[in-house]
């Protein structure tokens, strides 16, 4: 099960019954955008919750309505409050936009950077030219030790020719994302990165992989093989009405794609239709 | 509400509506369509605003649910207004630009 466990509070916001209609709907909803890991847990948190009030808002009958608009808002807004403050944090970093330079990490590898005067992302420059990015809170972790949210089989950097959707997949500690995604269009960058003040050097994208077709192969098997062909794995549980559980639904990237060596795949684990 | 309730209301609906002239989706498959062919990404809880706006008007419709996906079509009544809708706005842009070429 994917769902985290926030938003079944959440949806007690909602008008008892808005819940009993569409309640099961949204749950489910929730879930298939979480396991394709489309949205953060907060940003879906906050859109339930604006939601929330504004049903609340509609249900109140229209002669009431500005009289209890106050009170109802004034509740909602305490609650939101509590929420945002107290709320999960949020799955991934913020993003950063394609093309916009928040700071540079020096090609050189020696010296140390003041943190507290970096911003939450980093652009990594080689060379003159900006090759990706890395979070603030980047961490090399010693060798042989695994970092925090890594995934399986430690920290791995991560690479892939389309930034926009590979920064999604990207934790503090566990990689950057070149730019173009070509390996083969430079020599690799030797780069930095930072980790509470100090420096390290980035692993580098060598080799080209093809992802192997491993959707409903036992999951452990089909993780296996993707380890042996040199790819980093990330699991996540998600429905499949086709493939049976305990065995992966799919891939992303799926197979027959290229990846470069050490490349996170999502290797999704059914867990089967689930009940309607 | 009537289908007047809708006018000014969030061109959200309106995305919703053209999503689904092409035949049912559910909740995922709207999400992805809208956000193919109008870059815009709606979250849950906005789907589900939509949604429930949407029913109410009886201009989409449930269908039985099919393995934990509770798809959605456009009613005849969604379609009328859906396309009067866009002809208003397309009237619109239409005048538009021809006021910003100067040619009226």
């Amino acid at each position: 099960m994917t769902r985290p466990s926030f938003v079944e509070k959440v949806l007690h916001l909602y008008p008892r019954a808005w819940r009993d209609r569409y309640g099961a709907e949204i749950e489910d909803l929730v879930d298939e955008v979480t396991a394709h890991g489309e949205f953060s847990s907060t940003r879906v948190t906050l859109g339930l919750i604006v939601s929330a009030l504004w049903q609340r808002i509609r249900a109140i009958r229209p002669s009431r309505r500005t009289l209890s608009l106050t009170g109802s808002t004034l509740a909602l807004a305490a609650i939101l409050l509590v929420v945002v403050t107290h709320g999960p944090r949020p799955a991934h970093p913020p993003r950063p936009s394609i093309g916009e330079t928040k700071g540079t990490i020096p090609a050189s590898t020696s010296g140390t950077i003041d943190s507290r005067k970096v911003p939450d992302f980093i652009s990594v420059t080689a060379e003159g030219k900006t090759v990706g990015y890395a979070p603030r809170d980047y961490l090399v972790p010693p060798p042989g030790e695994p970092g925090q949210n890594s995934p399986v089989g430690g920290v791995l950097p991560i690479f892939g020719a389309d930034l926009k959707t590979l920064v999604g997949h990207m934790y503090p500690g566990i990689g950057w994302v070149p730019l173009d995604g070509s390996p083969s269009a430079g020599p690799c960058p030797q780069v930095t990165a930072i980790g509470n003040g100090t420096t390290s050097t980035l692993p580098c994208p060598s080799t080209k992989v093809v992802v192997p077709n491993v959707v409903g192969m036992p999951t452990p098997e089909g993780v296996g093989a993707l380890q042996a062909a040199g790819l980093g794995i990330l699991v996540q549980n998600g429905y499949s009405g086709t493939v049976p559980s305990g065995h992966v639904a799919r891939t992303t990237p799926a197979a027959g794609s290229n990846a470069f060596g050490g490349e996170v795949v999502t290797v999704i684990n059914s867990v089967g239709p689930g009940s309607s | 509400m009537s289908s007047e309730g809708l006018r000014g209301s969030s061109d959200r609906s309106m995305l919703v509506l053209t999503s689904l002239a092409s035949g049912p989706k559910h909740g995922y498959a709207l999400i992805k369509d809208v956000e193919d062919f109008a870059g815009v990404k709606m979250g849950p809880g906005t789907l589900y605003g939509c949604l429930t706006k949407l029913e109410e008007a009886g201009l989409i419709e449930a269908l039985p649910a099919q393995d934990r996906r509770h798809p959605y079509r456009i009613t005849a009544q969604g379609s009328a207004t859906l396309r009067e809708r866009l002809s208003e706005s397309a009237r619109i842009a239409k005048l538009g630009l021809q006021r910003l070429a100067g040619t009226t």
